[in-house]
């Protein structure tokens, strides 16, 4: 019973369910950066302390603000959404929860090959030089175009939300 | 020479074919008709003329090689199994006889046409039909079995109806031919049974063996071709051994052969047009004359008196039938019949006013004679008139026997003695006994009466087309007119009439009235009798055309004045289609003088002529036969009409020689006989004629009697029973019934024939209406039915299909269009939900254990 | 303290990536739609980086792949956000339920 991860798990799950279903978007926002917590919290158990990082620091700390200030420019008067049809949230609610279904009998399966000893061991890291010898090494060209895209995204997200002004 | 005899109807055959293609000629060759009908009449003339040559010449090689020769020849023809039909030619002195008679008739006839029908605007047709009927009626005579001689007496009858209504703008003359074919055809059916009947009998329909053999019942074989020797008319084996095969009885003597003989006979009376089926004679007159003269006088009517010599021994060996207790022979039928005719057709011919039913009935009368001299033949049993026959024979033949041995001349006596021993034995032996005279005497008498018959109706025609009219109260006083047609006719009339020893006619009739005395005296006085009529009414004919003074034709007569316009034209010419159509008359004869209800009225000059006769004869005058327009004298014919005549006024007076009674002492005396006999097997045929007072005197004083009368009535063409006011209602009820023909044909019309017909005819007019009609309507009903229940398949079920795939695409697509929302949240659930079909499908498919 | 095993971590990443579809599907806010998005990312994320760590840590492919993917999420949800702000400029309004020009 490991309790960390046990209340890492709490956490993100109920924030997660919180950021779909809580009415006040500014509150479902919020939540959601507390699910990307957990989820860095994760990670340090999965050996990977760059990326709890990385993940806090987009993800809290540039998605979730993106997420509130475009929740402000794009704000309505009512915070508050309708729900909808109950009809229809019972049918999501359904194909998700099939889905999960699916995917936990298959996560049970054995079949997955899991080298024992790793399992057992606790105490392997993932040292940041690794990854960084890796980035610009073996993966180099996944990086540079990952670049590539950030500039692509940058130019566009410019362009898109510029407003019109009269030349 | 007989050897060719087939070429003797060939001949005709030939012109009748060229005729036809002449007449298409002149179709298109528009320029000179008269080219085309003179080559037509050339044709005929030239193709019958043939005929008449080889018809000649095979009469004298039969006569030269003696009695009882015959030719024969067979092809066989179709061979059914049971039976085999032959056709071909069997060539006795009868048929040599029969050929020249109607050879010479028909060539008589085709001359005399050129002139009587010239301008007609069929001439060619005409000559082709008269071709046709020649080349069938020569057919007829040279046949040698029954079934060859239906074929051409059926031919003949189509030939008569082609030549009776040959003016078919007529209706009259339509009727007429209608009339002719229909009532013969009720005797052929009668005829074909007997064929039949026969057939079944004797399993043979050839006349050789059958009715044609050695007068002692033997026969050759039918194979035997060329010329036979001793043939007769006698019956053969085919009648006198066989046993039918299907009726299980003796032939010879059984009923049923008199029933076929009398099937049989029954043709000979609608051929022969006698009682009662001789009604289609006198309306046969509508034709043109010479038709009359070959068709109705000579040939065609005389066929039917051929049929029953030719099937003698049928008739003589048929059995007996019994009917009312008396015993009636097949030939005394005949006889009866015969007589019958010949009375009734004599009484009526008393009164006409036509001149060609005058002869009409003349002929019909004549034919009964010929019927009843037929009938007084064959084979009688015993009986008083044959014993005392006998006797006298025998009474006789002693006086000669006499008178022989009062010369001294041994021999003879003892000849005479022994006849006279035979005929008594005959007589007193009450057994049966030969008539001699019957069969010769219809025959002879046949022969003689086609010429002078035919003589009268030609010269008939010649009176017609000089005078313009036909009915004899118009005429008179052509004596001045026409001196040659009036001494032809003279020849023809004392022919007829029979007066004693001059003419042709007398030999013959007293022969029939030596028949008739050995057979029965009943029928005996009768044609005395009637012989006497005979002389009256054909002398009460003379007097009225030729007599008297000329009453001033039609044109006075009829309308009191003379009328430049009455016109009447015969034959047709184009300006003639205007009087076409002044008949309408439904009914045949008048209805005449119902004598109680209105008195004879008084027309003109005529014989009363209330009715539609009047309008017949009038409306007939306009278009009957031959006249030119004329407005005034009658004159004589052309000599292409008058040469026929001499030729037939020599025949009438030169044919009646070769049946000298036996009993003048002129040398060649009865040469007829011994070509032209009956044999029955076992029965002598020898026969000694002699004179008989009682026959003798009868038949000499009637004729002249009827003369004297018939002068002295009519001298001054005054005669007119109508117009005496001391007529009695007695009186002028046998004066009508004498001129309306006894009423036969009104009987016929309203009682037996065409009124029950109608009956009939509007029974089945019901039947098809609401019968056939209605299964008609109900089958289109079911059509129908079946055409919508096919339609509302159609357009329920087919297109139904077809148009619901339409509405449910459409249906499909209103349907599904709602998927596409336009909610993006909508379309990432189907995706989602078809994510998560994909991985159970994947999980499904054991690729994760 | 043991670590729970490669499929409790599977789980919670399956969980994580439902909870995330159910906000997409149901969400009627554009950048709501957005979170669920993002969480469903992290859940890929978790999954990558569980396998890594159990099957071969050597082996770094998990960690880079999951770099690559914050990073592509990163972009994605910037320019997402950039595409709501025209659309709200234009309907004042970001309800996805009335973002329906495409309809039938």
């Amino acid at each position: 019973m490991n309790y960390p991860f046990v209340m890492l798990v709490f956490v993100t799950i109920t924030s997660a369910v919180m950021v779909v279903s809580h009415r006040n978007i500014i509150h479902a926002a919020v939540f959601l950066g507390l699910s990307f917590v957990g989820v860095a919290g994760m990670y340090l158990l999965l050996n990977a302390p760059f990326l709890a990082g990385a993940q806090v620091l987009i993800y809290v700390g540039a998605i979730t603000v993106l997420i509130l200030f475009s929740l402000m420019l794009t704000s309505q008067r009512i915070m508050r959404e309708p729900r909808n049809a109950l009809a229809y949230r019972l049918l999501s609610g359904a194909v998700a929860g099939v889905l999960f279904l699916m995917l936990v009998w298959t996560a049970w399966q054995p079949v997955w090959a899991v080298k024992p000893e790793v399992a057992l061991e606790t105490q392997n890291q993932v040292y940041l030089s690794q990854l960084a010898d890796g980035l610009l090494g073996a993966y180099l060209l996944p990086f540079e175009i990952a670049s590539v895209l950030l500039l692509v995204a940058l130019v566009g997200a410019i362009v898109l939300a510029k407003e019109e002004r009269e030349a | 020479m007989v050897a060719y005899a087939l070429l003797i109807p060939l001949f005709p055959l030939v012109g009748f074919l060229v005729i036809l293609l002449a007449g298409i000629v002149r179709k298109w060759v528009t320029g000179d008709i008269r080219i085309a009908d003179r080559l037509a009449s050339g044709v005929g003339i030239l193709t019958v003329g043939l005929s008449f040559i080889l018809s000649w010449l095979v009469l004298f090689e039969v006569l030269g090689k003696g009695p009882g020769s015959a030719y024969h020849h067979a092809y066989e023809w179709l061979d059914v199994g049971f039976l085999t039909l032959w056709f071909g030619f069997y060539i006795d002195a009868m048929t040599a006889m029969m050929l020249v008679v109607v050879t010479t008739v028909a060539l008589m006839v085709q001359i005399f046409s050129t002139g009587y029908m010239a301008g007609d605007l069929r001439f060619p047709r005409f000559y082709s039909y008269l071709c046709l009927f020649t080349m069938a009626m020569l057919i007829l005579v040279l046949a040698n079995n029954l079934v060859q001689l239906f074929i051409a007496w059926e031919l003949m009858g189509l030939a008569s109806y082609l030549l009776i209504g040959f003016w078919f703008e007529k209706p009259s003359a339509m009727r007429a031919a209608k009339k002719a074919f229909m009532v013969t055809r009720v005797g052929d059916v009668g005829l074909f049974f007997g064929m039949a009947l026969l057939l079944g009998l004797t399993n043979t329909l050839n006349f050789v063996g059958l009715v044609v053999a050695h007068p002692d019942g033997t026969a050759p074989g039918l194979l035997e071709q060329g010329w036979l020797s001793n043939m007769g008319v006698c019956a053969g084996p085919a009648i006198l051994t066989t046993t039918s095969p299907i009726f299980g009885v003796a032939v010879a003597g059984s009923v049923l052969l008199g029933v076929a003989a009398l099937l049989i006979f029954c043709g000979s009376i609608g051929k022969s047009a006698q009682f009662p089926l001789h009604v289609w004679l006198p309306d046969a007159m509508e034709g043109p004359t010479p038709v009359s003269a070959l068709i109705h006088a000579a040939t065609m009517v005389a066929a039917g008196v051929y049929l029953v010599a030719r099937m003698y021994p049928v008739f003589d060996f048929g059995g007996v039938l019994s009917v009312a207790g008396t015993d009636f022979r097949p030939l005394s039928f005949v006889a009866l019949i015969g007589t019958i005719t010949a009375l009734m057709a004599a009484l009526i011919a008393l009164t006409q006013s036509d001149i060609k039913r005058i002869l009409a009935y003349s002929t019909i009368s004549q034919l009964g004679f010929m019927m009843a001299g037929l009938g007084c033949g064959g084979v009688v049993s015993g009986g008083g008139q044959a014993a005392a026959a006998g006797a006298a024979e025998a009474g006789h033949a002693a006086t000669e026997a006499a008178a022989h041995a009062a010369t001294g001349a041994a021999g003879h006596a003892a000849e005479a003695v022994g006849q006279a021993a035979t005929a008594l034995a005959h007589g007193a032996a009450g057994g049966e006994h030969l008539l001699h005279l019957g069969f010769t005497a219809g025959m002879f008498h046949l022969m003689t009466h086609a010429f002078f018959k035919g003589l009268l109706f030609l010269g008939s025609g010649s009176v017609i087309h000089g005078t313009g009219t036909q009915d004899v109260w118009e005429m008179g006083g052509l004596r001045r007119f026409m001196p040659k047609t009036l001494g032809t006719y003279f020849c023809g009339y004392i022919a007829l009439a029979g007066v004693p020893f001059v003419a042709a006619g007398f030999y013959s009739k007293d022969l029939i009235l030596d028949a008739a005395w050995e057979f029965n005296p009943v029928i005996f006085w009768v044609l005395v009798f009637t012989a006497g009529l005979t002389a009256f009414y054909m002398t009460r004919q003379m007097m009225l055309v030729f007599g008297g003074e000329w009453s001033g034709g039609p044109a006075v007569v009829q309308h009191g004045h003379t009328d430049p316009q009455s016109d009447p034209h015969g034959s047709l010419h184009a300006e003639d289609y205007s009087h076409i159509g002044h008949e309408q008359e439904e009914q045949p004869g008048p209805e005449a003088v119902p004598v109680d209800a209105r008195p004879a009225p008084v027309v003109a000059a005529h014989d009363p002529v209330a009715g539609d006769d009047a309008a017949h004869d009038h409306a007939a005058h306009s278009h009957d036969d031959h006249g030119h327009g004329h407005h005034g004298q009658p004159h004589e014919s052309p000599p292409s009409m008058l040469i026929p005549l001499y030729v037939l006024a020599a025949l009438a007076i030169v044919s009646g020689l070769v049946g000298i009674p036996g009993w003048l002492p002129v040398p060649g005396a009865f040469a007829i006989y011994p070509y032209l006999h009956y044999t029955r097997p076992g029965m002598s045929t020898e026969f000694h004629p002699h004179f008989n007072p009682m026959v003798f005197i009868p038949g000499f004083v009637a004729p002249l009697v009827g003369i004297a009368l018939g002068y002295v009535a009519y001298r001054g063409r005054k005669f007119n029973w109508a117009q005496a006011e001391r007529l009695t209602p007695l009186q002028r009820t046998v004066y009508a019934l004498s001129y309306n023909k006894l009423y036969f044909d009104e009987f016929y019309w309203n009682y037996v024939f065409i009124r029950p017909l109608f009956v009939v005819t509007n029974l089945l007019k019901l039947a098809d209406i609401y019968v056939v009609d209605a299964i008609v309507r109900a089958v289109a009903m079911v059509g129908l039915v079946l055409s919508q229940v096919g339609g509302m398949f159609d357009r329920f079920i087919i297109d139904g299909v077809v148009n619901g795939v339409g509405r449910s695409a459409r249906a499909g697509g209103n349907g599904l269009r709602y998927l596409q929302s336009g909610q993006i949240q909508n379309y990432i659930l189907m995706a989602f939900a078809g994510v998560v079909l994909l991985v159970w499908a994947v999980l499904q498919s054991n690729a994760v254990k | 303290m043991p670590l729970p095993g490669l499929s409790s971590f599977l789980v919670v990443a399956a969980g994580l990536f439902c909870v995330g579809v159910y906000g997409v599907l149901t969400r009627r806010n554009a950048v709501a739609i957005l979170m669920g998005i993002e969480l469903m990312l992290n859940a890929a994320n978790l999954n990558l980086i569980a396998f890594a760590r159990f099957t071969d840590p050597a082996l770094m492919a998990g960690q880079v792949f999951s770099i690559f993917v914050i990073t592509v999420a990163a972009a994605e949800a910037a320019v997402g956000l950039a595409i709501v702000i025209c659309v709200y400029r234009n309907i004042q309004n970001i309800n996805v339920d009335d973002i329906n020009l495409l309809r039938w």
